[in-house]
């Protein structure tokens, strides 16, 4: 009874170690984004951007019915243009993108995509936006299709390339020139001294048991 | 008779192919380059005789002290500084100069030699030095200090602290006292006024402080410091507003006067001219003797007239004498030895001259000062006893002047030495005398058709005689000697029009540096300081519209568009605009009445906008023709905290401006500013292939965009390097460079070429310069590729990027790379290094993908070497070879007629063209190609046909009877 009980709370602790181990795994938001487009001269909220400190983001689309309203923006609707404003939920930061509204102009399905650009520590410095294509400003469509599906493309900033230098060359300081390498030593020259210990123990040591059975047999 | 005829023709038409053969020739070499060592235009000329050779020192604008030889304008030494140099001094086969800004560099260089005696340098911006009258020791004063600086020691032998309350200009020297004059500001109870201290000169310690000539500065032309040998040192002024001329002794404080007069020379001036009159120190070498000059200058009839005074001591009596004067302003007078004086001033022809003194002479100098502006400043020289004047123009022109001659004994042109833009003009060969028979038998021009068969005959006849009258030689051997605006048939000799910021705009030949014309571009006396030079119209076909540049720059509250005949020089129109442009740039559109190039300006403001040049209608009706919006960006100059793009508007194009719109804003992120910004120049972009084969013939596609560009910020942690397209404000690629920095010590340089972005900077740790390079690629995996066929910037294309980092074989001063006609031909990178050469490395050393090992077959089939960081610095591949081009801020290479060869400049202060073939010649003749044996073997074997025909002729007809 007292093993089954045992046994029964090592696996509580087991499970809760797993349960801890895996919410650790969770990536943590490092900024969330409020994403607003504009839509007939005011910009509404159509979805929420978050970017994880695992290099990951995510886009969430909300519903249509009453949305947010984007009030307090310096960005302006053009009408030829559609634009995206992306506010920050962390810091004051805002981010305003746009495109051709013609490239809207599809019969089939839009694709928008953001890119996300970051510092190494995940902070977000920028934002690109595209969406549709602009083969549709040649249609003879006017009507602007909504946005059916986002992607999100996250691009670190990269550090920057460094001259892989070599080790400087060694100089003899008896002749003033550079050091030959030495020869690479064969594989006796370079482990006799694990070998012949072993070799010797192996002689030695082998001799007994052929003693012993013949010793055995007299 | 039927095989004589054969033979004639064959030689007739052998004949012909040899008129078109063109070649390399081997008395070319040495001769595709030329080099032209430059100085800058001059703040200061001292003459002075050092090991009995008559030299004429100079420091200049662009932070050069130099010596030039007086007899014929040689450089006979110079050396570049980093800074610029506030005082020039020469005494006794030394000379003297104080430079910087920051910290004060008091350098003594050998007179004779140019060699650097000695240098020390003190913290504290350089305000003015002495030497120390018999001592090779240097007084000087730096910031707010006065040191006395010797050789035997980089320490000062005494430094005093003076108070802060006078900005110390001058410094005068007379037995064991030092004066250091300052000029010390008004203050709600005393007005401006001059603050005098005096040191003891060996020990430093101050003796007495005072204030004295109230309401004068030292630059403001009423006061003038005078020094002689055995009786002291005086300050001479007039107060504004004042008639009178107050004499001060220096260091005599009671009375502060020894003289105060209205008249102080031998001159009648009413009231109104004695206000308006200034004087100026005029001594070279003053202290030296017991006299000491001045020049009074002042306006009387509208005429500017100077007077040369000398002051000398008659027992107790400090006595003023006239010895000359002259109908000039007193800056254009000059003193030479003993009581020589020179003056030189602008006249209707040129300048004028005259020497009064001990020697009197007078002369003109004929020049267009439309072409090389007024006289600014003036020396005298003697070489072999015989006197030379140099005078110096506006634009930058020396020129050393004897008596009895109106031309000059030498000149030297320093506005290249400013030059901030080159165009290069593609030039036309001299028409043939078929080429002019063709032109003139032409029927739009003579539509007589037997007018046009005696005109053929009469061309032909002239072109028999002029072979005749050269001896019969064959044709092309014979050539007549070509000018600066003459072309030739591979393209290599073109027009380079170089603007200055001395208002100069300078055709020279590319070739070897010929002089064609120059102008001096003014807003009334004011010079325009030139940042641009576009071939608006260029003349390719003979008999064409003659081409034309067009130089834009800045005037005070102005812009100015000057439009040239490119061959002559001719000024075809002069735009003085009233706003300050910010940008210029060409336009993809052509005005249809004058069929010049459309320029862009841009003028900024709350809603920046496009001032079209030339400011027509049809120009306005061009650029909105075009069939692509057309975009520019501003804020991307240094210490700019975000870039905007804008959008060319056409909604009202019959406004002289049209508005444009943001378009994006690419704003920096927070804590960084610009440092420098690139973009693609002179058809760097074009290529010709659209990928990079790989080994196993695979293609792996570029990243093709004209509007890439690139951004440079510092900030704490390093650089940060961003490549964005300029049309959409997309960031392409985005990377930060720990430990480096740009100062104005290590520039940051940057080139883009096809789809590779290159740039050099200071990298901390390690510490040294380091070459980075960006490749751009559609994709990181081969054959792989936009398929659209249309691609727009406004489409997200995110490109694949590889990149790698190289230690810089020096410290660069200019990057670009070479660019030919198809650009077919490999791409070198130039280097134009702060050690004066001109380095062009190929751009596979450059490439990101280089490996890490040692490469496979692939690779190798692919031209990939191993990687190696250190970029060599390999004499072979020095274009400037044995010159030493001082200065590089610019790297340009154009095209020329052969695939394999462009021509490359580099210019700064000095000016170097050369001509390169990155892949070597592959479309040229080799030097040792042999023309005698082409031709002996075509007529050997013309010969062997000739001989074989009627042998193959009977065989045939015996094996038809057979």
């Amino acid at each position: 009874m007292r093993l089954a009980y045992t046994v029964v709370v090592f696996l509580l602790l087991c499970i809760s170690a797993a349960v801890a181990a895996t919410d650790a795994l969770v990536p943590a938001a490092t900024e969330k984004f409020e994403v607003f487009h504009n839509e007939a001269a005011e910009f509404v909220q159509r979805g929420e951007l978050q970017v994880f400190d695992d290099g990951t983001a995510q886009y969430q689309s909300i519903g249509l019915q009453a949305p947010l309203r984007l009030s307090d923006t310096s960005a302006i609707a053009q009408d030829d243009s559609y634009t995206v404003v992306m506010r920050s939920l962390n810091s004051s930061a805002q981010f305003v993108a746009s495109v051709k509204k013609c490239r809207l102009n599809s019969d089939q399905k839009v694709e928008e995509t953001f890119v996300i650009h970051t510092f190494e520590n995940g902070n977000v410095f920028h934002i690109d936006y595209d969406a549709g294509s602009s083969a549709n400003c040649q249609n003879d469509r006017t009507e602007t299709k909504p946005v059916t599906f986002t992607r999100v493309l996250l691009k670190k900033r990269a550090l920057g390339p460094v001259p892989k230098l070599n080790a400087a060359p060694a100089i003899d300081m008896s002749t003033g020139r550079e050091q030959q390498p030495e020869p690479p030593k064969s594989f006796l020259a370079k482990y006799w001294y694990y070998i012949v210990p072993i070799v010797l123990l192996l002689m030695i040591g082998g001799e007994e048991p052929q003693q012993e059975g013949n010793t055995r047999r007299q | 008779m039927h095989f004589l005829v054969q033979t004639v023709l064959a030689v007739l038409l052998l004949g012909c192919c040899l008129q078109s053969v063109y070649g390399l020739f081997p008395d070319e070499a040495g001769r595709i380059d030329w080099y032209r060592a430059q100085i800058g235009v001059p703040t200061k000329l001292i003459p002075h005789t050092a090991n009995d050779t008559s030299l004429l020192y100079a420091s200049t604008q662009r932070n050069v002290v130099a010596a030039l030889r007086a007899d014929d304008g040689q450089i006979a030494w110079r050396h570049v500084l980093d800074e610029p140099i506030r005082t020039l001094l020469v005494r006794d086969e030394r000379v003297l100069t104080q430079s910087g800004a920051n910290e004060s560099h008091v350098r003594v260089w050998d007179a004779a030699g140019g060699s650097l005696s000695w240098q020390v340098s003190v913290p504290g911006a350089g305000r003015a030095a002495a030497f120390v009258r018999g001592s090779s020791d240097v007084i000087a004063v730096a910031g707010d200090t006065l040191v006395r600086l010797t050789p035997e020691s980089s320490s000062p032998v005494w430094e005093l602290g003076l108070n802060n309350t006078a900005v110390y200009q001058r410094i005068v020297i007379h037995d064991d006292s030092v004066f250091v004059i300052g000029d010390a500001p008004a203050t709600r109870k005393r007005k401006r006024r001059l603050h005098v201290v005096q040191v003891e000169a060996s020990t430093g310690v101050v003796q007495l402080q005072y204030d004295t000539a109230e309401e004068v500065a030292l630059r403001g032309g009423s006061v003038v410091a005078l020094e002689t040998r055995d009786y002291g040192a005086y300050l001479v002024w007039r107060e504004p507003k004042n008639i009178l001329w107050y004499v001060h002794r220096l260091g005599m404080t009671s009375p502060m006067w020894e003289i105060y007069h209205a008249k102080l020379v031998e001159v009648e001036l009413m009231p109104p001219e004695m206000l308006s009159s200034t004087i100026s120190e005029v001594d070279i070498d003053p202290g030296l003797k017991n006299t000491a000059r001045f020049t009074l200058t002042y306006e009387k009839d509208s005429k500017t007239k100077t007077v040369v005074v000398e002051m000398f001591r008659d027992g107790d009596r400090l006595e003023m004498r006239k010895i000359a004067s002259f109908l000039a302003p007193g800056r254009l007078v000059a003193a030479g030895p003993e009581h020589t004086v020179v003056a030189a001033r602008s006249a209707e022809s040129g300048a004028t001259w005259r020497i009064r003194g001990s020697e009197k002479h007078s002369g003109d100098f004929a020049y267009a000062r439309s072409n090389y502006g007024d006289v600014v400043r003036t020396a005298l020289t003697f070489v072999n006893g015989q006197p030379h004047v140099v005078v110096q123009t506006a634009s930058g022109l020396l020129a050393a002047l004897q008596p009895g001659s109106d031309a000059p004994v030498w000149s030297r042109n320093e506005a290249l030495a400013h030059a901030a833009d080159m165009a290069l003009l593609e030039l036309l060969p001299p028409a043939s005398s078929a080429e002019h028979a063709a032109q003139e038998t032409d029927p739009s021009v003579q539509p007589s058709a037997v007018a046009r068969f005696v005109l053929r005959w009469l061309a032909a006849a002239r072109a028999l005689g002029n072979w005749a009258a050269s001896g019969f030689g064959i044709a092309g051997t014979h050539r007549p000697a070509l000018g600066p605006t003459d072309g030739d048939h591979f393209g290599f000799r073109k027009l380079a029009v170089f603007g200055s910021a001395t208002g100069a705009v300078t055709a020279v030949g590319s070739q070897d540096g010929a002089h064609a014309w120059s102008h001096h571009l003014a807003v009334g006396r004011a010079p325009v300081r030139i940042e641009h030079v576009f071939v608006a119209r260029s003349g390719h076909v003979l008999g064409d519209a003659a081409p034309v540049v067009v130089a834009v720059g800045r005037g005070r509250n102005n812009t100015v568009v000057a439009a040239f005949d490119a061959l002559t020089g001719n000024v075809l129109s002069q735009d003085v605009l009233p706003f300050v442009y910010v940008r210029a740039f060409e336009l993809p559109a052509t005005d249809s009445a004058s069929g010049l190039r459309v320029l862009g300006l841009v003028v900024d403001g709350s809603e920046p906008r496009l001032a079209v040049w030339p400011a027509t209608s049809d120009a306005v009706d061009a650029v909105c023709a075009f069939g692509s919006p057309l975009f520019f960006e501003l804020g991307d100059t240094a210490g700019s905290t975000a870039v905007r793009g804008y959008r060319i508007e056409c909604s009202s194009p019959s406004e002289p401006q049209l508005p444009a719109r943001l378009e994006w804003e690419f704003a920096l992120p927070a804590g960084e500013r610009l440092v420098s910004a690139a973009r693609y120049e002179n058809g760097a972009q074009h290529t010709a292939l659209q990928g990079r084969v790989l080994g196993d013939r695979r293609v792996l596609y570029k990243y093709l965009n004209p509007h890439l560009g690139m951004l440079a910020t510092q900030h704490k942690q390093g650089i940060g390097v961003y490549v964005i397209d300029r049309v959409s404000g997309r960031l392409l690629h985005s990377a930060v460079h720990e430990y480096a920095s740009v100062s104005r010590a290590h520039p940051f340089l940057a080139t883009l070429s096809e789809n590779r972005v290159i740039y050099q900077f200071w990298q901390g740790l390690p510490e040294g310069y380091v070459t980075a390079v960006i490749e751009l690629f559609e994709s990181d995996r081969p054959d792989t590729r936009d398929e659209r066929t249309v691609v727009s910037s406004s489409d997200l294309r995110v490109p694949s990027v590889h990149s790698a980092a190289f230690v810089s074989p020096g410290a660069a001063t200019a990057l670009g790379t070479t660019r030919t006609g198809s650009s077919i031909t490999t791409r070198d990178v130039l280097f134009g290094l702060a050690s004066g050469k001109l380095l062009a490395l190929p751009d596979a050393l450059l490439d990101p993908r280089r490996p890490m090992r040692a490469p496979t077959k692939d690779e190798q089939a692919e031209g990939l070497m191993e990687y190696a960081a250190p970029l060599p610095l390999d004499p072979r591949r020095v274009l400037s070879h044995q010159h030493m081009v001082a200065g590089i801020r610019h790297v340009v290479s154009e095209p020329t007629h052969l695939e394999s060869t462009a021509v490359v400049a580099a210019f700064g202060l000095d000016v170097f063209f050369t001509r390169t073939s990155p892949s070597g010649g592959f479309d040229q003749l080799a030097p040792s190609f042999s023309k005698a044996n082409l031709v002996i073997t075509t007529l050997a074997l013309a010969a062997g046909c000739l001989l074989g025909a009627p042998m193959v002729r009977r065989k045939l007809t015996n094996r038809a009877w057979a």
